[in-house]
């Protein structure tokens, strides 16, 4: 039996992408995720109700939702990263020159503030939008644009580090 | 160590040079916090400022190596205490280790993340990072505390300041803490230098605004001469008397300053009786220094040491108070300051 036959055509595609992508992202994000038990409990809850915004939508709702539709809201956490990172832009800076003062070398700043201040949430964004788009079906789960967004991120966070040595 | 540095950023212009030496405080006093930041993060690295070290044009942060305690304590939110105390440290013995940790009271909670901290603790946790870091020099800008908080934060530095091999300067926004903070003072005023002395001769200015307010005090070389656990109560000698201050941790013979306000203090015929917990020492006014607010700083000798009071003109025409006159400088606080 075919079973691609009765799947509408580019699902099982979709749904295969999707797949890997999360298997791809949930592996570090088990080893990240305990990098978060230092955060504080307000940017806590900031970043779970940002990132979950979404997922808290009725699913009913979104039955019925037009696959443009359903895509834009399965890459709001993505779209909503830049704004979390912002508000913790003053801490990232003051990290940063903590650990520049303090002589820290490049390694050390790359595991203590670009892993657990930036990676982390970056991480947790792409997955639940990853996650949304297996769950709501939408076979649409992750395009170009948005893989190229974190890696913007990341650079954002490498100018914050660099800022510190000026 | 010789600092020169150049700088015109956020509304403080300065061009000045600073000694610096091992274990020796200079402190920074300015009425803005944020004009005595920004010349501790020019110092840093931080802000765009022409630094020479001992006439070398300064280093990247990261090897200049001089440490900033920011306003607000910047922790590692993902690492416990412990961890971020290790994190940076250099090689110290257990007893450099032990002496921090217990002094800046962080025992206890060696163990706990960042966001578990009351604030006077993340600050210590701050102060006592950059201690077992060992920098070439420690900036201390002054924290975001209550008041009662920042009196036990400066206590605790203070205790550590003498051993430490590093040079340090301190920001301050009161002349007290300044006067217990360091033997020297860059005095900021509208963001500009206006004067680098020794505490003592800047309360002979009449023309820095700070001074003339309840804040002004003096220093002078104590040593610690016993704690009386029981009234709570340390006492500090010198040649020519003694102070009482609040218990402190400090051992006894320890050779340290004290700063001493000049709020209430006043000059009597009589000796204090021992239970009032004033001060009062056996003077002779050597010389009266008319300022412009219709006050007097009276110069006083103790057995060779200059103490001094601050009283409004009328108090020292009633009182007949004149050079050669002898009596007691009476003090009601005194408190433990650093070199």
């Amino acid at each position: 039996m075919d079973i691609s036959a009765i799947l509408e055509p580019g699902l099982l595609q979709g749904l295969s992408r999707s797949l890997t992508t999360a298997l791809l992202l949930l592996l570090p994000l088990l080893w990240l995720a305990q990098r978060l038990r230092g955060m504080v409990l307000t940017a806590r809850a900031t970043l779970l109700a940002l990132f979950c915004l979404p997922l808290l939508l009725p699913v009913s709702l979104l039955g019925g939702l037009d696959p443009r539709a359903a895509l834009a809201i399965s890459q709001l956490p993505v779209l909503l990263l830049p704004l979390y990172l912002g508000l913790q832009r003053k801490q990232h800076r003051g990290l940063a020159e903590a650990a520049a003062g303090l002589g820290m070398g490049w390694s050390q700043r790359l595991r203590h503030i670009l892993l657990p201040q930036y990676a982390t949430p970056i991480l947790i964004a792409l997955t639940l939008a990853t996650l949304y788009g297996l769950v709501h079906n939408t076979a649409l789960a992750l395009p170009d644009w948005a893989l190229a967004a974190p890696l913007l991120l990341l650079l954002y966070a490498l100018i914050v580090l660099a800022e510190a040595r000026r | 160590m010789r600092l020169e540095i150049t700088l015109s950023c956020r509304g403080v212009r300065l061009k000045e040079g600073l000694e610096l030496e091992a274990g020796r405080g200079i402190a920074v006093l300015g009425a803005s916090r944020d004009d005595n930041t920004t010349l501790l993060r020019a110092i840093a690295g931080f802000e765009k400022a022409q630094l020479l070290i001992d006439g070398h044009r300064a280093k990247l942060p990261p090897r200049r190596h001089f440490v900033l305690c920011a306003a607000e304590p910047q922790l590692f939110p993902h690492l416990t205490v412990e961890e971020n105390l290790r994190l940076c440290a250099a090689e110290h013995s257990e007893g450099a280790w032990n002496n921090i940790t217990r002094v800046l009271e962080l025992d206890g909670v060696l163990d706990s993340l960042p966001h578990q901290l009351s604030p006077l603790q993340a600050h210590c946790a701050v102060l006592a990072r950059a201690l077992l870091n060992q920098p070439r020099l420690l900036l201390i800008d002054e924290p975001q505390l209550e008041e009662r908080d920042h009196a036990r934060y400066i206590d605790r530095l203070i205790t550590l300041l003498p051993g430490l091999s590093f040079p340090v300067i301190s920001a301050c926004s009161r002349v007290d803490d300044a006067a217990r903070l360091g033997d020297h003072w860059l005095y900021l005023v509208g963001g500009e230098a206006r004067a680098l002395a020794s505490a003592n001769e800047l309360l002979l200015r009449d023309d820095l605004p700070l001074l003339d307010e309840e804040q002004a005090t003096f220093r002078l070389p104590v040593v610690v001469a016993g704690h009386n656990t029981q009234q709570r109560r340390s006492h500090l000698d010198f040649r020519g008397g003694r102070l009482s201050i609040p218990l402190c941790r400090c051992k006894v013979g320890s050779k340290m300053f004290a700063g001493v306000p000049l709020a209430g203090a006043y000059f009597s015929s009589q000796p204090p009786s021992p239970d009032s917990g004033l001060s009062g020492i056996t003077v002779t006014i050597t010389s009266l220094h008319p300022r412009s607010d219709d006050r007097q700083l009276l110069e006083l000798d103790a057995d060779g040491t200059t103490l001094w009071l601050l009283l409004p003109r009328k108090a020292v025409e009633h009182q007949g108070l004149a050079p050669g006159k002898q009596g007691f400088a009476i003090y009601p606080a005194a408190m433990l300051a650093a070199d």
